[in-house]
């Protein structure tokens, strides 16, 4: 119940490492650190679209009343 | 039974029509309800049911009379309808053919509702600082609404029509009567004790206020305001509006609109993804070129060429300061001969010489200059010189110039 999820964590710190790229202000081995961690993340990000599956479920009442 | 006359379906609904007809009080009536249901037909006419908390009235007003109503009809509306019952024959069904209508209040239901509204308003349960931002990429949305209503059937055809990324989880209720309000507040409860659910959707088809009226349950209202995790409601259609819709973080028209903002496409979302990674190689590339770029500058061939070019252009440049060098004694050398032709000009003038050439001579005695006749007497003897040469001389006579 994160208000964000962690797809939408990874995408989001995907979009910052790109705009730290586009600065470019930092060293080359930092940068090229960044772009390493951007690959990662891509991976995940990636992996998670496809494992994902579009799941519809409906909740019995039993599993609540049993609370 | 069967030795009763029969009637046609037709024959008995007019029969009924005409004795309604030949009633007095049937033909011309003020009935007190409480309007609901109210549609304007393209054609101007107005069809809309009167009711009270026990029975319904079908009306129908044309639009020449509606156009000289007074106040702007709607749901909700306690008026008078003054008209005629009239039998309408296709359909066996009998109606209130209204000629004219007056505002007489709110009904009780919209009285309570404003109340309410202004109770929570007051209390800040819709201010906008209390509404969460909602997740752009849910991955598991909690759905709390009928689970046989079009409400589900419109969010399931938006998640199909996506290819959808996120999961969704129904919470059945019933979304309207008297157990409805409960069951919501527990579908609300429900997901928030879970610790997986982004987002929650709380939905239902439209309906008249009566059959929304779960949704404008203080009970519900604070059901919303205390979930943690945000609520998109998308209740009835377009122009019903409900206290649940101002409580929740973001309202949509419809359930379909709702489903629309929550469930994100997996196609949208892999071409976002791949974008992202494009400008990330993009610029760690043209990073590394310009770091290359800066290095090559120090390689040897790159030196070597540098200092050439240098070489050359000293070169050149010492090439053309000779020129102008050379050029410059040249003017020098020649300025300097015209002053000295100049001087010896002047230098020839002034020569005695120069004078001689003319035709002058000078004329001396014994190595003196004789300029007077009375420095020479007769048989001196005087040297007269010329340009080129000298005549001695022996003098015969002197004769003063008489003036």
């Amino acid at each position: 119940m994160a208000a964000k999820s962690n797809f939408e964590k990874k995408m989001e710190r995907l979009g910052e490492l790109s705009v730290l790229l586009e600065r470019g202000d930092a060293p080359l081995e930092e940068l090229l650190k960044v772009f390493e961690e951007g690959i990662k993340l891509y991976r995940e990000c990636n992996a998670i679209l496809e494992t994902t599956e579009s799941k519809i479920q409906t909740i019995l009442i039993s599993e609540e009343a049993s609370k | 039974m069967l030795k009763m006359k029969s009637f046609t379906v037709t024959e008995i609904t007019r029969y009924i029509k005409r004795i309604l007809g030949s009633d007095p009080i049937i033909n011309q009536v003020i009935v007190e309800g409480e309007i609901s249901n109210f549609t304007r037909h393209s054609s101007g006419h107005a069809y809309f049911t009167l009711k009270d908390d026990q029975s319904k009235l079908a009306c129908v007003m044309f639009s020449q009379y509606l156009e000289t109503t007074n106040f702007n009809v709607k749901n909700g509306d306690r008026v008078h309808a003054k008209g005629q019952i009239t039998i309408y024959e296709r359909d066996g069904r009998y109606q209130l053919n209204a000629t004219a209508l007056e505002n007489i209040g709110l009904g009780a239901l919209h009285i309570q509702f404003e109340a309410l509204k202004a109770k929570l308003e007051m209390r800040g349960l819709f201010d906008s600082h209390h509404k969460k931002t909602l997740p752009t990429l849910p991955q598991k949305i909690g759905i709390i609404t009928s689970p046989t209503g079009a409400a589900i059937q419109d969010i399931i055809a938006v998640a199909n029509r996506r290819l959808n990324f996120s999961e969704l989880l129904i919470y059945p209720v019933r979304v309207q009567g008297e157990f409805s309000k409960d069951e919501i507040c527990r579908g609300i409860a429900y997901f928030n004790a879970r610790e997986d659910i982004d987002l929650i959707i709380l939905a239902r088809g439209g309906g008249s206020i009566e059959e929304l009226w779960s949704f404008n349950e203080e009970a519900v209202a604070e059901a919303i305001f205390a979930s943690k995790i945000p609520i998109i409601s998308g209740i009835g259609h377009e122009t019903d509006t409900t206290i649940s819709d101002f409580v929740a973080d973001r309202r949509a028209a419809t359930p379909s609109a709702a489903a629309e903002i929550a469930i994100k496409s997996k196609t949208e979302l892999t071409l976002e993804l791949n974008k992202l990674i494009q400008r990330l190689s993009i610029q760690i590339r043209r990073k590394v070129e310009l770091e290359k770029s800066k290095i090559q500058r120090f390689e040897p061939e790159q030196l070597a060429q540098k200092i050439t070019t240098t070489l050359q252009r000293n070169v050149q440049l010492l090439g053309h300061q000779e020129i102008l060098f050379n050029q410059s004694i040249d003017k020098h050398i020649k300025a300097s001969r015209e002053r000295l032709n100049i001087a010896g000009a002047k230098l020839d003038s002034l020569s005695p010489f120069g004078v001689m050439r003319r035709g002058y001579g000078i004329i001396t005695k014994s190595g003196l200059l004789v300029t007077r006749i009375d420095q020479v007497d007769i048989e001196d003897n005087l040297q007269i010189r010329l340009i080129d040469g000298q005549i001695d001389t022996l003098v015969k006579a002197v004769n003063p110039i008489q003036s």
